[in-house]
């Protein structure tokens, strides 16, 4: 563990895990910081280094994630950090039977990132999702349009500037005045 | 109802045909959400939804009566509920069942339509979240009488719940005030062919009428004198 790490992760949790170890000595300039917490380790790293750390947790044999178990993002704007958005990505290993999660942070104004579809098949779908919610580029991706709302939907409705009762309908809809319900509701 | 035992009895036309509908309604269910097991329960053996005579469900909306929202509608399935309903044939109605159906129940975001009742007029709404299968048959049985007396309405909705508020409020007071004086004097009366239930308060002219109609009633009992003596 080098010294020159001072973010905050590491003054919570000082003690790094050997693949935080491992990630450090072949990435030194890519790891920006780390912690662990009941001994799943987390990795903050640049994002310039994203593909060619989730290649080596791959396919080296000492780490081999093969599965890319999930793909969000992490608006941090009422927590009032820069920068803005945060990826995070979850793997695990089958074969040594442990997890790690990648951090990735992304600046509002530059908010784009290599898409790793290449590496793991399912990511496809989930870095879909985090573009439909959160509106972050994954440059380099096949397949890049919105997934879960509709294509006539406007904004990123899991961005924390979205107004949380902001609704945009497809239908012309009428207004309801009253409701009754029957019996003893009545 | 003053029918003599001659065998015939007069109505109207309407109520005849409301009367055969509300007891042959046939559903389609548009069931999206967690409301949708409670209204399998309500529809499968146990409760049994076939005794109010909506027995089967049929997947296709020109062949249906009623169109049961069963579960959270989202802006993306909104023109696909709309499709739904405009290819149910006339007369059609439509249920609200549950919390989200009704109103969006608990979700006031960027997805969910706040009650179908702003896309498609409704006739019944189920409250609950989701509705115990007692609550759909509460509903059902009441879009029965709504039938019975209102016939069908294809367009624009003046929900049965107001029309009849009066008379339901009326009811529902009978209901729920136990006037403890009439029950125990009902129970007290040698007259009375049947236990009051505490809980339940029957009118005077219901619990005391003397039986003028049918085997014992008195008219029937000179009738049968006359054959004995004949």
């Amino acid at each position: 563990m080098s010294e020159e790490i001072t973010t905050k992760e590491t003054e919570v949790n000082p003690e790094a895990g050997d693949l935080t170890n491992l990630l450090q000595e072949e990435f030194p300039d890519g790891v920006t910081g780390f912690h662990a917490h009941r001994g799943d380790e987390t990795v903050v790293i640049e994002r310039d280094a994203l593909e060619s750390v989730c290649r080596f947790l791959r396919d080296d044999s000492r780490c081999s994630f093969e599965i890319m178990m999930d793909l969000t993002a992490v608006d941090r704007l009422e927590m009032k950090e820069t920068p803005r958005f945060e990826m995070i990505y979850h793997f695990k290993s089958l074969t040594h039977a442990r997890r790690l999660r990648l951090k990735v942070r992304l600046a509002e104004d530059d908010c784009k990132i290599a898409s790793i579809h290449h590496l793991w098949k399912a990511v496809n779908w989930y870095e879909r999702e985090c573009f439909d919610m959160f509106g972050i580029h994954f440059e380099g991706h096949p397949d890049l349009r919105r997934i879960l709302m509709y294509d006539e939907f406007e904004g990123h409705p899991l961005r924390k500037d979205y107004p949380i009762d902001k609704q945009q309908p497809l239908l012309e809809l009428k207004e309801v005045e009253e409701r009754h319900t029957y019996g003893r509701h009545t | 109802m003053d029918t003599d035992y001659g065998g015939f009895k007069t109505t109207t036309f309407d109520s005849v045909v409301n009367w055969s509908r509300k007891f042959s309604l046939f559903q389609y269910p548009f069931v999206t959400a967690c409301c949708g097991m409670e209204y399998m329960a309500a529809a499968c053996s146990h409760y049994d939804i076939s005794r109010f005579g909506a027995e089967i469900p049929r997947f296709s909306p020109r062949q249906a009566d009623v169109l049961w929202v069963v579960g959270t509608i989202t802006h993306k399935m909104s023109p696909i509920l709309k499709t739904i309903y405009d290819q149910m044939a006339d007369p059609k109605w439509v249920i609200a069942f549950g919390a989200c159906a009704s109103s969006g129940g608990f979700y006031q975001n960027y997805s969910v339509l706040q009650g179908i009742d702003r896309l498609i007029p409704v006739d019944l709404y189920i409250a609950g979240c989701p509705p115990r299968p007692e609550a759909v048959f509460d509903g059902l049985i009441e879009l029965q009488n709504s039938i019975q007396h209102d016939g069908p309405k294809a367009n624009g909705i003046t929900p049965t719940a107001i029309r009849h508020k009066d008379q339901k409020v009326d009811q529902l007071n009978r209901y729920f005030e136990i006037p403890k004086k009439e029950v125990f004097e009902n129970l007290q009366n040698p007259k009375s062919n049947r236990l009051s239930k505490p809980g339940f308060s029957y009118s005077d002219d219901f619990i005391n009428v003397s039986p003028h109609i049918g085997y014992d009633s008195p008219k029937m009992r000179k009738d049968k004198a006359a054959l004995k003596e004949k």
